[in-house]
Parts: C-alpha cells; sequence; structure tokens
C-alpha cells in the first residue's frame, strides 16, 4: 500500500493541474480581495445614469472585518470549484491514458489505488486550503483599512470545518469521474453548484413534481432540492456557536466512509478498460 | 516443464454476444505462443482476463500454478506484465518517469533499473522529450519496458507491431527474442500477421469466433505446411511397403487414406508407376506447398 501511495503522490506532484489549480485559486482569492476591498473602505461610488452623476458613500464601519467573517467567504466560494476540477483531471488521466493497465494488478488488493487517491486528495485539501485562506489574510490585511486578526480560535474550527467538507467534495469527484470515466459530469456539477445553478434547477424539478403529484403536503418533506449536498460551511458567526462545525464533521465522516466504499468496490469489481 | 498458464474452458460474455467462448489452453515456461486471430476474433478480450484486467463469465485460470479461485491469484497476477492495446502512458511525462511510476508502484525503483530497462528496449537517449512526442514505434517500445518493470515471469503482448514501420517491426521482433532468450520469459504474444509470427513463436492457438480451434507447435506448423507429395489410397499399408522398396523415401501417414512424402517431390511419376506396378490403386498424387496463411484460412474456413 504505501508503494501505491508514493507511486500517487509523486504523481500528483508531476502534474501541471495541481499547481494551476491552487495558483489560479490564490489569484481568485486575489482578485476578489481587489473589487471587495474598496467597498469595505467606505470609498466613495460614483455611478453615472445618462448625464447625471450619482454620489453613493458605502459604510462599512459597523462590518467586523477579520479572517472568520471576509476570508470565510472567499474561501468557501473558490475551493470547491478548484478542488474538484483538479480531482477530476487527477483521476480522470489514470483510466483514460490507460497507465491503469500497467499498475492495477501489480499489488494485492486493488483498493491500495482509492488510499491513495484519498491521500493525494487531503494533502491537495490542505494545501489548497492553506494557500486560499494565506492569500485572502495577506491581501486583506494590506487592501482593508479595518482588517483585524481577530477571533483566529473561529477561524481555525471554520477551516478545519471546510476541510472535512472539501475532502468529501473530491472524493465525490473521484467517484463520479470514475463512474462515468470522464472528469466532465464532476466538473459540471461543481460548476452549477457554485453558480447556484443546480438550486435553480432543482428548484424547478421541485415545482414540475409538486403539479405531476398533487401531493404537496407530502412533499414539503421530500423535495429534491432539501437534499442537495451543501459543499461549503456557512461562515459562522463570531459567537463562538460550535454547531456549524459538528455540523461539517458528522457528514463528512459519513459521506468519507460511503465514498471510500463506493470507490473501492468500483476500482475492484470493474473490469479495467 | 513448468506450466506457466493453463485455462479451463474461459469464457467471456458481454450481453448477447460470447467474445471468448470455452478457450482451454496451456503455455509451458520459455515457450513464445503466438494467438492468432482475425480482428475481432476475440484474442484481446482473452488476454485481458489472462491479465487480470477483465472478469471472466466463466472457467478458469491457472496462473504459475495458483487457481484463480484461490486466494494467492493476486500474486500470481503480479508476477504478469502486459501491453494490452495501446501503451498506457503519461504523455506529459518523459519515458524515464513513466517507468518510474511504475518501478515505484512495484516497489523496485532505483535509476539504474529504469535506465536498464529503458536500454533494453531502446529508449536510453531519449533524455527528457516528452511521450506525448514519441513516434508510434517509440511508444510501443516504452509500453514494453513498462510491461518489463517487475521482472515478470509472463509477458503479455497484444499486437505489439501494429502500425509499426518494417525497422519498428525488426527492433521489437529483436527485443522479444532477446528478452526470452537471456531471460527465460515465457511470452504470450496476439498478431494477426502470421509472416512476423512465425519468426518468433514456439507454439500457436489459432482464435476464430472467440473459440480456439487449434493448438500446435512451431514443428508441427512447419512440418504441415512444408512442400510435400500427397498420395491419396484406399490402401495405404501396401502403398508403405513400396515406398520402402522404392529407397530413402521420408514419409508419413497422415489419415486412412492419405500419405505424405517430405522427399523425392520431383518423383511423382516414378512412385506413381511403382504403385501401379505393386496394384496399389492410387486416387490421386501431386504436390502440395501451402503457405501459413492458406493453412489458417483453411483452418478457419473448416471452422465455419
Amino acid at each position: 500500500m504505501s508503494n501505491v501511495i508514493c507511486m500517487e503522490l509523486h504523481r500528483m506532484f508531476r502534474t501541471r493541474s495541481f499547481y494551476i489549480t491552487i495558483a489560479l485559486c490564490a489569484v481568485s482569492v486575489f482578485l476578489m480581495t481587489f473589487m471587495i476591498a474598496p467597498m469595505i473602505n467606505g470609498s466613495q461610488q460614483t455611478n453615472e445614469v445618462g448625464d447625471v452623476t450619482i454620489y453613493t458613500t458605502v459604510d462599512f464601519s459597523d462590518f467586523l472585518v477579520c479572517p472568520v467573517s471576509f476570508c470565510g467567504e472567499l474561501i468557501r466560494s473558490l475551493c470547491g470549484m478548484f478542488l474538484v476540477i483538479f480531482v477530476g483531471c487527477f483521476t480522470g488521466v489514470f483510466y483514460t491514458n490507460g497507465f491503469c493497465k500497467n499498475v492495477i494488478n501489480q499489488v494485492k488488493h486493488r483498493g491500495y489505488f482509492q488510499v491513495g487517491k484519498v491521500v493525494c486528495i487531503l494533502i491537495y485539501t490542505t494545501v489548497l486550503l492553506a494557500i486560499s485562506a494565506g492569500t485572502a489574510i495577506l491581501f486583506g490585511r494590506l487592501m482593508i483599512n479595518s482588517f483585524t486578526f481577530s477571533y483566529m480560535g473561529e477561524f481555525a474550527k471554520f477551516l478545519l470545518g471546510q476541510w472535512c467538507l472539501l475532502t468529501v467534495v473530491g472524493l465525490f469527484a473521484a467517484f463520479v469521474t470514475e463512474l462515468f470515466g470522464s472528469k466532465i459530469p464532476a466538473i459540471v456539477y461543481i460548476l452549477l453548484v457554485s453558480s447556484n445553478l443546480m438550486q435553480g434547477i432543482l428548484s424547478v424539478v421541485d415545482g414540475k413534481l409538486s403539479k405531476w403529484l398533487s401531493m404537496e403536503i407530502m412533499l414539503e418533506k421530500w423535495l429534491p432540492s432539501l437534499y442537495q449536498p451543501s459543499f461549503s460551511l456557512d461562515a459562522p458567526d463570531v459567537s463562538g456557536n460550535n454547531r456549524a462545525l459538528f455540523y461539517a464533521l458528522v457528514p463528512s465522516l459519513i459521506f468519507f466512509i460511503l465514498y471510500n466504499i463506493a470507490g473501492a468496490a468500483l476500482i475492484t469489481k470493474r473490469d479495467v478498460k | 516443464m513448468e506450466t506457466i498458464l493453463k485455462t479451463n474452458l474461459l469464457t467471456k460474455q458481454f450481453k448477447q454476444q460470447k467474445a471468448v467462448d470455452g478457450v482451454s489452453l496451456q503455455i509451458e515456461r520459455g515457450a513464445i505462443y503466438g494467438l492468432i486471430g482475425r480482428n475481432g476474433a476475440g484474442k484481446t478480450t482473452f488476454l485481458r482476463m489472462v491479465a487480470g484486467l477483465a472478469r471472466p463469465t466463466s472457467g478458469e485460470i491457472e496462473l504459475m500454478g495458483i487457481h484463480s479461485t484461490e486466494r494467492g491469484i493476486s500474486d500470481a497476477f503480479e508476477r504478469v506484465g502486459c501491453l494490452i492495446e495501446q501503451p498506457g502512458v503519461y504523455k506529459n511525462m518523459s519515458a524515464f518517469e513513466n517507468c518510474k511510476l511504475k518501478a515505484i508502484c512495484c516497489g523496485v525503483y532505483s535509476k539504474e533499473y529504469v535506465e536498464e530497462k529503458l536500454a533494453l528496449v531502446g529508449l536510453r537517449d531519449v533524455g527528457k522529450k516528452t511521450v506525448g512526442n514519441f513516434s508510434l514505434g517509440m511508444k510501443q517500445r516504452l509500453g514494453i519496458a513498462l510491461a518489463l518493470i517487475g521482472e515478470p515471469d509472463l509477458l503479455i503482448l497484444d499486437e505489439p507491431i501494429n502500425g509499426l514501420d518494417p525497422q519498428g517491426i525488426i527492433e521489437v521482433r529483436d527485443i522479444i527474442q532477446t528478452i526470452n532468450r537471456e531471460r527465460n520469459m515465457t511470452i504470450l504474444i496476439s498478431s494477426h500477421i502470421l509472416e512476423e509470427l512465425s519468426k518468433i513463436a514456439t507454439h500457436y492457438g489459432i482464435i476464430h469466433n472467440g473459440r480456439l480451434i487449434e493448438q500446435i507447435s512451431s514443428e508441427e506448423l512447419m512440418d504441415k505446411c512444408a512442400a510435400k507429395l500427397v498420395i491419396v489410397t484406399d490402401t495405404p499399408e501396401k502403398a508403405c511397403m513400396v515406398l520402402d522398396d522404392f529407397g530413402d523415401v521420408a514419409y508419413k501417414v497422415a489419415d486412412k487414406q492419405t500419405i505424405y512424402l517430405s522427399n523425392h517431390l520431383d518423383d511423382a511419376a516414378d512412385i506413381n508407376m511403382a504403385l501401379s506396378r505393386a496394384g496399389v490403386a492410387v486416387q490421386s498424387i501431386g504436390k502440395k506447398n501451402e503457405s501459413l496463411e492458406d493453412y489458417f484460412i483453411g483452418l478457419i474456413h473448416k471452422a465455419n
């Protein structure tokens, strides 16, 4: 098993998508900070409507700008997307280029490859979150006047919860990629989720189901949109509420086990093409 | 002689179609076994099952003495190296990096080991050139190098000379002969280019529509395809007595009516006269010279 893990780690660090996705995520965080910073700093904004110029002053003086409130919003919206793109590329190429034929029977159990994938996803998620959070904090501190390093404990809990959820997202993406033999379904799904289009699609499905089945009361509890997995943790408030972390850890553990079993079963039972 | 691979009624069914239908064969250590068949005959599917990449629908595989139902079968599959269809390589990595990955997975990595494998297949000097820029022949050779990593006992090559130019074919042939000769490695190779296979194979298995229709050694095949004089008569015993008196005639009784002569090929008239004088009724006598293609096509027609 250690040989397989070494091979997968070596492959991951030789993969361009590892560096490109992390770099793009960091750049995206920087750009969003760059766009948001002037608003938070309370600068005067000008809008021109025809020949009339409207001046507005946006006051964010009551908004506490700290890592957990500022960085949390940036991270939760961006990291999932880049993670799935990387996992789709990394997992998919092992099968699409046929390299799996060379190695899949060189180990006692094919399930070792699932373990190798899990280790890679854990490490990638850690690096992605660390660099994204670091970028957000660094440029937040540089660009936002009122940025403070307060509630760092809350921020650490938030990162831990987000790390758990993102790991599960990565495993889900790996499973979907292996199931369909292509990275496209996983990437399309996460793009729909990230852009909130998935919620819109599910709402349409809810409406159709309610109309066809005419059982609105029953369907209140069974509408598909209620069960869409949430792959990002709401940035917690600063009151020290640990419930958000709990709600991240427990489903993460459950889905971690489920996706690993499903992924190992898939790799073990299916013929290699 | 140790049996490396034995299959018993191996079958693979995809929905309504049987891609491999009850194939039973045996390969001894050190042999180069050529699996011949048309496109779609079931060669690749059979090789994938033997390499452990596909599960048989029914039947058994015994690999290096370990039965497919035993727990240790995964140990046996570890001793198989394969190149099935296209070589599976990372195009953005060099040949060395690709081999390094497999060597790490097998737990045998060292720089010298990988370089030795690349030198064996003639890829020592490609440097950092990525595989995406390789020619087809170079990719095939890299595929063979990858299959050799881990020192397999059985090497499975699925149409390794497909799409190669004559120079490439010669190079791959030389590699196969070298590893068989120097390392006593058993090789199972599939092809539909009979002429090439005849230069290296020691045994043949002919697959048609998923079924193994014949197994034959290269000596037997050469014997069957060699030029010969064919005598068809109802009394072969009497004919043999005449042939014994004729001189140093090398003959073989093929069946109840047919005798093959491997010499005196130009003496058909004299032999016919001798047989007639002895009262042997000859239905036909003539020279037969069968090419490999003719032999295999004849087999396939019979199977149809």
